[in-house]
């Protein structure tokens, strides 16, 4: 199978965005907001905390934890729901379904060439912010070559686990036929099981030990947790094999998902 | 080249019951009820043949349509396009095939038109020198270059619609199913379209489907209908059979001096011709009659007796009014 077909999926999605300027402005705004938001409110928590740390992690520590949660959320983002919703709502996937293509790989690359503008946008300021914080330093976090490969390597499949997780959530929408109620309880539920409100050991032990079992902690808490140097050694090893189970798992769950969605789908309008 | 069997599909639609309470009590306890839209049709078709689909809204058309490329799966019967079951392989059948739904569109809503047809390219894997040459042709017939650089969202219906017979075509498709392609278009547009369609069939012998309420599109290309009725094949064969069978009426228009009151003596006068009708708007008068019963001089002389006439004009019967007829009777001899 030739993947070029595809890479023109990828390309236009990548134009498609670049034909929003607005939106880009936009999206500056609402990461540097809410990167503010959790910086001040961290600062408020610890300060008026009686300790200087909290679960093992330090301000420096928590607001490292904080931004570099934001970057992977943006390198790992990709909406299929919105991709399909669109398609199925209104009936649009007959015009994928009439061309000679696989309609989950076109997807994928759909999202992907989204996901790439978003991060040319944004990648370059928020590498930086880190940078410039100098929180680097002061939470003792040393960057090697090998520890960068690691967190790349497990930002990928953070990013494949978080697209079949949404995919699979994203094949509901034949069932209810309605999405923004799926939108919303699938973006609060990933947030807060992927650790992007609070580190996943702030929860109690049992929940935390359940968290990390579930595929949510697999797209961003693992990558970052990791780059931190806060998961290493055995601990590291394992984390990156069950990572691999669920990339393969939730792919396998999606094209049966879509599988049985494909058959009993109607097209809508017209 | 396309050979349908008993082919059937049902529906399901969940029956909510009027206001808020049968809203909730839909929510817990919908009412199923199948819903046939496509009953059991049969029906062949030879390379570069050129057959109209036609139908009332409602009739499964587009269903038919629908399953005929692979998106949907028939609930019974089997379909063969080129010896390719669509739905077991959809790729391999989408590749031979070009479909334009006329109420949506294929192209990229943000993209300049030529993004769209370069990863049209790409998907279809046309050659560099096909896609020049057949960009080339589009653009003599549909006039593609005045607009390939403007976004799709800018573009006017007409052109929009150019543009999509042009995506549908890209790749030389075998068969080329076109659902409503000239819904809302102005007559040079439509003109166009029809010409671009002629062509591709006499140069590459390119099998057709046309469904379509525009009864000229159907005179113009093609020579064999069918006729959809409720999800039944009510008519299948020569268009011509069908116009010298129900073509037998002609219409009369009279522009008169001053208001017809004579509509009843009229009616009774030609009570012998059980399709005569009358029909009076203001100082125009619309007599139909059928041509076997009643004669021309008749009605004319019997009017311009008891009214001025400032003008008159008489037409054949319209495919249309035909084919109207046909799906009031619903039921066709030939």
């Amino acid at each position: 199978m030739s993947l070029r077909p595809y890479f023109a999926f990828f390309k236009a999605y990548f134009l498609v965005y670049l034909a929003y300027r607005v939106q880009v402005i936009l999206w500056f705004f609402t990461n540097a907001l809410e990167i503010a938001f959790a910086m001040l409110l961290w600062t408020a928590i610890y300060a008026s905390s009686s300790v200087d740390v909290l679960y093992g992690f330090t301000l420096s520590d928590m607001l490292l934890y904080q931004l570099l949660m934001t970057l992977s959320y943006s390198l790992t983002d990709m909406n299929p729901i919105d991709t399909l919703y669109d398609d199925f709502n209104d009936g649009k996937i007959a015009m994928s379904l009439i061309k000679p293509v696989n309609y989950e790989i076109q997807t994928f690359f759909q999202n992907l060439g989204a996901n790439a503008f978003r991060n040319m946008v944004l990648l370059l300021p928020m590498i930086g912010i880190i940078l410039v914080s100098g929180l680097l330093n002061s939470s003792n976090v040393s960057l090697s070559l090998a520890s960068l490969g690691l967190f790349v390597l497990s930002i990928v499949m953070g990013l494949l686990i978080n697209y079949f997780v949404k995919f699979v959530f994203s094949n509901l929408v034949f069932y209810t036929e309605a999405s923004f109620g799926l939108w919303q309880l699938q973006a609060i539920v990933i947030s807060l099981l992927a650790g992007g409100i609070v580190p996943l050991h702030f929860f109690p032990d049992v929940i935390a030990n359940v968290l990390r079992l579930l595929p949510f902690a697999y797209i961003q808490y693992v990558p970052v947790m990791a780059l931190m140097g806060r998961i290493s050694g055995s601990e590291l090893t394992s984390a990156l094999l069950i990572q691999s189970i669920w990339v393969g798992v939730l792919a396998l769950l999606a094209h049966l998902v879509w599988k049985h969605s494909i058959k009993h789908m109607k097209v809508n309008g017209g | 080249m396309i050979e349908v069997s008993h082919v059937s599909k049902d529906f399901i639609k969940y029956e909510k019951e009027k206001g808020l309470k049968g809203l909730v009590k839909g929510f817990f306890n919908a009412k199923k009820k199948i819903y046939k839209a496509v009953d059991d049709i049969s029906f062949s078709i030879k390379e570069g043949e050129m057959v109209g689909y036609i139908g009332a809204n409602g009739a499964g058309k587009s269903t038919t349509i629908k399953m005929l490329t692979g998106i949907l799966t028939p609930t019974h019967g089997e379909i063969k396009v080129n010896g390719i079951v669509p739905t077991l392989d959809r790729k391999a059948n989408a590749k031979t095939i070009g479909v334009v739904f006329g109420q949506r569109t294929q192209l990229w809503w943000d993209l300049p038109l030529q993004e769209s047809f370069s990863v049209l390219k790409e998907i279809y894997q046309v050659s560099d020198e096909d896609y020049e040459e057949r960009m080339a042709f589009f653009n003599e017939v549909l006039g593609l270059n005045e607009f390939i650089k403007s976004p799709v969202r800018t573009l006017s219906l007409g052109q929009r619609m150019r543009a999509d017979i042009a995506a549908s075509l890209i790749h030389n498709p075998k068969v080329l199913y076109l659902d409503e392609p000239t819904i809302g278009l102005d007559v040079s547009a439509k003109l166009a379209m029809r010409q671009a369609i002629k062509k591709m069939n006499e140069t590459f012998k390119t099998t057709l489907i046309l469904t379509t309420h525009d009864m000229d599109d159907i005179e113009d290309l093609c020579s064999r209908i069918m006729i959809l009725d409720h999800g039944k094949i009510i008519y299948d064969g020569d268009l011509s059979k069908i116009k010298e069978k129900y073509g037998t009426m002609k219409t009369l228009s009279f522009s008169c001096g001053e208001a017809f009151e004579q509509v009843n003596e009229l009616k009774e006068a030609f009570s012998f011709d059980p399709d005569f009708s009358v029909e009076v708007n203001e100082l125009n008068l619309i007599i139909k009659f059928n041509k076997h019963t009643t004669s021309v001089s008749q009605v004319t002389t019997f009017v311009m007796k008891h009214v001025d006439v400032v003008d008159m004009s008489m037409s054949d019967t319209d495919i249309e009014t035909i084919v109207a007829s046909i799906y009031e009777a619903k039921v066709v001899n030939v």
